[in-house]
């Protein structure tokens, strides 16, 4: 059982001589088993307040608790390591890595023994419906659906509680967002995780269990 | 072991961007080479200013005061023995250092008359032409020589120019004289110190030598003519004298030294001021010195020299900072991967130490080619403490660029 507590958080930012106010007094609960969609504009503090959730920024102000944890006080390597996945718009992956080798990385940094970590890179391969003539592929060979299954199959390789994904359909066609969309959910159920996702795309977020609205740095819950 | 994650990245890395770190390699080698090719044109010009010294002759004339003439000076002997005595004294005390020390090549000419002696008599003084002159010299190049040995001499077999600086009964005789020698190629001269001289002394020389000009001048070693010159007055003089100073480095030095018995004249002929001056009554003769050449060759050589030490110290800030970006530009090259590792958990310790082994492989690699591309192609010396310099200053940049850039960055999710 996971749980986010994100508490009146406030992050500001310069840029070119101004302060960006990017996240204002934030606050909001998210659980594991459920799929959360943060949409708004360009510049609205979505990916802010994710790179907030992956311990990437600190707040300003306010605080984020992780299964009772305060996120400050928490080792970030570790936190990244075990306890969270991102899967990003331009699906992140090691280039000169196999597909395969992709999945191996982040198990192999948990120290996760060598043959059992390949057998469990696999397995998710195959849990995402990737046939295995991709897993000793390079990234660049596949399609934007398949390597967007590659890193969500590398965020489940290292049974990650939380999942945050930024835009992950972003260079998507339509039926490939979908299908990314029904995997992130089917996944958020079965694997009881908690899935924060960013998005522009209004239908996509339809989908979610809970809709927020990022507007200037401000959030608001919106009704499904 | 997490390091086994490291070691699958690296391994991946170093497999598919081997051109990456071959032109890496490349550069670093190339920064390298190009140091050390500057270091050797500096040192190249330093050999240059000592090869000037040592090869571009200067040389030492005496002449009168004024400087317009170097020939029929009449040099008294005592100023001569500066240049050949291998003692030296000054106001009363003998020097450490001999006046000759200085100098080498030492040409003198002294002049004599003779009449030939072909029927035996015994001479006495008379008035002689004042053509038939007796020249000792030292060697071919003495000065006021006079252009009859610039034209061809043909030495007898077995003889050559070298009997000049001897003080053998030897000579070298006009075509007209020669033809008059005995069977023996010797002739018998009467010889005066002055074409009006009252006294004379019958002299025997072997003919070495016959040159082809129309006056009729014969030549013996200086050495003889001195023998001669004392035996008939006492002493000996010269009509002329030039000397190379033999370790330009010393010029400085012994020109202080000339100083104190010779007034200085510039190579122009530009004498010093003469009225009122205490040269007249100090000096009685001048020693133009003809380093020209040398000052020349050294102004240019050291302008040149100033301009390269000039630029060393900003060219070599240069050299490092190039290291240093390239060791961000190779940062900068995997930053996308980088931040991704460091999304996955990997430590900023992990992640420099990915750099770390990865700056090994190539690294170290570009140095030694740099080394030896330096050594075994240019035969120059390696600039050992530059290369690890550039080595250290390669790892600061890849390290600080890390740093800044991989975790560095805010506002911004990736």
């Amino acid at each position: 059982m996971t749980e986010i507590i994100v508490d009146r958080v406030g992050f500001s930012y310069r840029s070119r001589r101004q302060i960006i106010r990017a996240v204002n007094d934030v606050s909001f609960r998210a659980k594991s088993g459920k799929v959360y969609a943060l949409v708004g504009r360009s510049g609205s503090g979505k990916s802010t307040l994710l790179s907030l959730l992956a311990g990437l920024n600190k707040p300003d102000c306010g605080s984020i608790m992780i299964n009772g944890s305060n996120l400050q006080s928490m080792n970030p390597d570790l936190y990244r390591r075990k306890q969270i996945s991102v899967i990003y718009q331009n699906y992140s992956l090691f280039p000169l890595l196999t597909v395969k080798e992709n999945l191996l990385y982040p198990l192999l940094l948990n120290k996760v023994d060598k043959s059992k970590a390949l057998l469990l890179a696999e397995e998710t391969l195959r849990s995402v419906n990737l046939d295995k003539s991709v897993d000793n592929r390079l990234p660049s060979t596949l399609s934007g659906g398949e390597q967007q299954r590659v890193a969500i199959a590398r965020a489940i390789a290292v049974q990650s509680n939380i999942i945050l994904a930024d835009e992950p359909t972003g260079n998507l066609d339509k039926e490939n967002s979908l299908l990314i969309m029904k995997l992130l959910l089917e996944l958020a159920e079965e694997k009881d995780i908690c899935i924060i996702l960013a998005t522009h795309d209004l239908n996509l977020a339809a989908q979610a269990n809970h809709l927020f609205q990022m507007e200037d740095g401000e959030l608001s819950e919106v009704d499904s | 072991m997490s390091i086994n994650a490291l070691i699958l990245y690296v391994n991946k890395n170093i497999h598919r961007r081997i051109h990456v770190y071959l032109i890496l390699c490349l550069f670093i080698a190339a920064l390298l080479a190009a140091w050390s090719l500057f270091v050797r044109a500096i040192d190249q010009k330093r050999q240059d200013i000592q090869d000037a010294y040592e090869t571009i002759p200067v040389y030492i004339i005496l002449s009168n005061i004024a400087g317009t003439r170097t020939d029929g000076l009449e040099i008294p002997d005592y100023w001569v023995e500066y240049f050949i005595s291998e003692s030296y004294s000054y106001q009363g005390f003998e020097q450490d250092r001999a006046f000759s020390s200085y100098v080498e090549n030492v040409q003198i000419k002294t002049t004599l008359y003779y009449k030939l002696n072909l029927s035996g008599a015994e001479p006495a003084g008379e008035a002689l032409p004042v053509n038939q002159k007796l020249i000792g010299i030292t060697g071919m190049s003495a000065a006021g020589a006079g252009e009859a040995l610039s034209a061809k001499v043909d030495f007898l077999p077995g003889y050559d120019e070298s009997f000049l600086g001897s003080d053998e009964h030897v000579c070298i005789v006009s075509e007209k004289t020669a033809a008059m020698m005995n069977e023996d190629n010797s002739i018998h001269l009467a010889i005066q110190a002055s074409p009006v001289g009252d006294k004379a002394l019958v002299l025997s020389l072997n003919v070495i030598g016959i040159h082809h000009s129309d006056d009729d001048f014969i030549y013996c070693p200086w050495q003889l003519a001195v023998d001669c010159q004392i035996a008939l007055e006492g002493h000996y003089t010269a009509d002329s004298l030039r000397a190379t100073v033999r370790d330009n480095t010393e010029l400085s030095e012994f020109c202080q030294i000339l100083s104190r018995h010779f007034c200085a004249v510039t190579p122009s002929g530009k004498a010093p001021e003469m009225h009122d001056s205490p040269v007249l009554t100090h000096y009685a003769y001048a020693a133009i010195i003809q380093d020209e050449e040398l000052n020349r060759s050294l102004q240019d050589l050291n302008k040149s020299l100033r301009m390269l030490e000039l630029i060393r110290t900003p060219l070599l800030i240069v050299v490092i900072l190039l290291g240093a970006c390239m060791g961000a530009l190779f940062v900068h090259s995997q930053e996308g991967d980088l931040k991704t590792a460091r999304m996955l958990g990997t430590s900023t310790i992990q992640i420099l130490s990915i750099l770390g082994i990865e700056l090994l492989g190539w690294l170290p690699l570009g140095l030694l080619l740099g080394m030896g591309l330096v050594s075994a192609a240019w035969k120059i010396n390696v600039q050992i403490l530059v290369a690890i310099g550039i080595g250290i200053s390669t790892l600061l940049g890849s390290i600080v660029c890390c740093l800044t850039q991989i975790d560095g960055k805010r506002g911004a999710f990736i």
